[in-house]
């Protein structure tokens, strides 16, 4: 049967060609959007997970995505809260989204208190702020935005200069003095303070006498252990973006549904006398069904093949002209996929494997 | 090239077993009796024609045989087993392992080369446990064995209906059903085909059931089937139809310049 398929599809390039091709624009379509959200929340959590806290403080229903959340909390509270026992460090951040070139999340920090909680940044070249307007960016803002020591970034309508570059993965890629970010959108207040724990395996137990801490006061304050952070952000937490990929994945079944019907229809109407001398020489109508619907698994497999290629190869082109880009694709989804193509071209091919089946020979090849 | 079928030839038995035939075909809310009542027995390796006009019946009977579609009324028996009643895939295996078929346009598959079109029935998974020929054996009987890796569009209508006698006897199939196999050819062709035809009968005692409206090509036959409107009209020894031959050459004859 495998013969049959291979030289059926070989004989006729165009439409083998066309099917896999389309199945493969489908599949890739998903693939890259599924990609760049997992990769993109990814790279946040481990950029988030390297400031090298253990726990941290945020206003009640916060985002866990750093820049969304409003400046609310006094920043004050930092220094309260080393009084609670196994709290090492603490650091309050003040973030901003700025839409100024693109979204880029800046982080007001004191960097003294900062570097408690982390450890230090690690310079790339330049140094600590030498004033209110200068500002920090990490190696790979300075790919992405093309900036050096001494040029100028503007950021809330003002104009900061680098003045030192660092290491990726401390969190943001553009650090700005806690008191200027202060100054500019939300005086005294910031919106996250970041827990240095005296142990790491004390973090639970923290985390526990934080929220009794001033008789309750911290009761309902968002305290999240950073390491559990992996879990709290995927796409299912991002309102939205689940039913989008789900959206995203039906059409491309669809897609895939209509190409490989289309094809293998006009394919069995066209070849309707092949199949009767297939019957006449012996083939049941199971072997014709097994094979329309093997030459569509075919399809559909080399198809999704083609798609995962497509994906390597937009990822990389897409990576060369942003790197500030990340792609995570994750097995399991690219599994469900390539199975939601191939079910969808198995099921586009089932109403052609019926209707060739059914077709008589004795009608198909009489010739009087 | 089959010693056993040599000796089984000494006591002839009815291979096809046509009772009560009848086929009706309905299309909108008419219906049409395609064949009515055919009843037809052909031996062992016998050479039987069947002829009649365009619509009488005989390549339906011919398909019926073959199991390629279900009376309305009547059964076929090959060998004993009533085809008729059997189930599609117990049809389809019956068709693979003890017929060839044979068709007026051919039908190879244009996708496919010499070699592999002969291979097509083996490929239907059928025949696992049997040997069988090989395909060179069966091109070099029907002497095409050059034309092995070529595609069949590339072959002239001889060849190809060559190749179409091949690929019927690859899985050496007791019966041989060829439906108008010389229709398409012209008449050197033709001949050569049916030259063919009667060395395999007598090299491997095939039994032929052939369609024709061909008197030449009936008059070679054992025994002729002539049909008319579904019916079997009467039959005829092929001594009988020596005018008919005569009457057929003179019509096909140029015209003197």
């Amino acid at each position: 049967m495998l013969k049959l398929i291979f030289s059926s599809l070989v004989h006729h390039p165009a439409r083998t060609f066309l099917c896999v091709f389309m199945v493969g624009v489908a599949l890739v379509l998903g693939l890259v959007i599924k990609g760049l959200a997992s990769g993109l929340l990814t790279e946040k959590i481990v950029r988030t997970q390297g400031i090298g806290a253990d726990l941290m403080l945020q206003a009640p229903r916060s985002s866990y995505l750093l820049g969304l959340g409003r400046n609310v909390l006094p920043a004050r509270m930092a220094e309260k809260l080393l009084e609670v026992e196994g709290v090492k460090a603490a650091t309050p951040v003040a973030t901003e989204a700025s839409f100024t070139n693109r979204l880029e999340v800046v982080f007001g920090i004191d960097l003294e208190t900062f570097n408690g909680v982390s450890g230090g940044f690690r310079y790339v070249a330049g140094g600590p702020f030498t004033g209110p307007y200068t500002a920090l960016v990490d190696d790979v803002y300075t790919r992405t935005h093309h900036v050096g020591l001494g040029s100028k970034v503007t950021y809330l309508n003002h104009q900061f200069t680098v003045c030192g570059i660092v290491e990726h993965g401390k969190g943001a890629r553009v650090f700005v003095p806690l008191a200027t970010l202060q100054d500019l959108v939300a005086p005294e207040k910031c919106a996250v303070i970041f827990l240095k724990c005296s142990s790491s395996d004390a973090t639970e137990v923290v985390k526990e006498r934080l929220k009794q801490f001033q008789g309750g006061a911290l009761r309902n304050y968002q305290i999240t252990a950073m390491r559990d952070l992996t879990t709290l952000l995927t796409p299912s937490a991002i309102v939205g973006l689940q039913e989008f990929l789900i959206v995203v994945v039906g059409f491309a079944a669809v897609i895939n549904f209509l190409v490989i019907f289309l094809a293998l229809y006009t394919q069995v109407l066209a070849h309707t006398r092949e199949i009767g001398i297939l019957r006449a020489l012996g083939a049941t109508r199971k072997y014709i069904i097994n094979m329309v619907l093997g030459e569509a698994l075919f399809l559909g497999l080399v198809g999704a093949a083609l798609g995962l290629a497509a994906y390597q190869m937009t990822k990389v082109i897409l990576l060369s002209l942003f790197p500030g880009l990340s792609f995570l694709l994750p097995l399991d989804f690219t599994i469900e996929v390539v199975a939601v193509a191939l079910a969808s071209a198995v099921l586009g091919a089932s109403y052609p494997a019926y209707r060739a089946a059914r077709s008589e020979p004795i009608v198909v090849l009489s010739y009087e | 090239m089959n010693e056993t079928r040599h000796v089984e030839a000494a006591s002839p038995r009815a291979v096809i077993e046509a009772r009560g035939l009848s086929k009706t075909f309905a299309c909108d809310s008419q219906t049409t009796a395609a064949l009515e009542r055919v009843d037809l027995t052909v031996q062992q390796g016998e050479f039987v024609a069947i002829m009649g006009p365009s619509g009488s019946g005989k390549s339906t009977l011919l398909y019926l045989i073959a199991g390629l579609a279900e009376p309305t009324a009547g059964e076929v028996r090959i060998d004993g087993t009533a085809i008729s009643s059997l189930p599609d895939a117990e049809r389809a295996r019956m068709r693979s392992l003890k017929m060839g078929f044979v068709f007026q346009r051919f039908n190879l598959l244009g996708f496919l080369s010499v070699r592999h079109n002969i291979e097509v029935p083996r490929l239907l998974g059928w025949n696992s446990s049997r040997k069988g020929r090989t395909v060179e054996e069966l091109l070099a009987a029907v002497g095409m064995e050059k034309r092995i890796r070529q595609r069949v569009s590339e072959l002239s209508a001889g060849e190809q209906q060559r190749v179409a006698i091949a690929r019927a006897l690859i899985n050496e199939p007791d019966i041989l059903l060829a439906d108008e196999p010389t229709g398409n050819l012209d008449s050197r062709n033709a001949e050569a085909i049916l030259d063919l035809l009667l060395r395999l009968k007598r090299e491997l005692r095939l039994t032929i059931l052939l369609v024709t409206h061909n008197p030449d090509v009936a008059a070679l036959a054992d025994r002729i089937v002539e049909m008319q409107d579904g019916s079997i009209r009467r039959e005829w020894k092929p001594e009988d139809v020596r005018p008919w031959v005569e009457w057929h050459r003179k019509l096909s004859a140029p015209f003197p310049g």
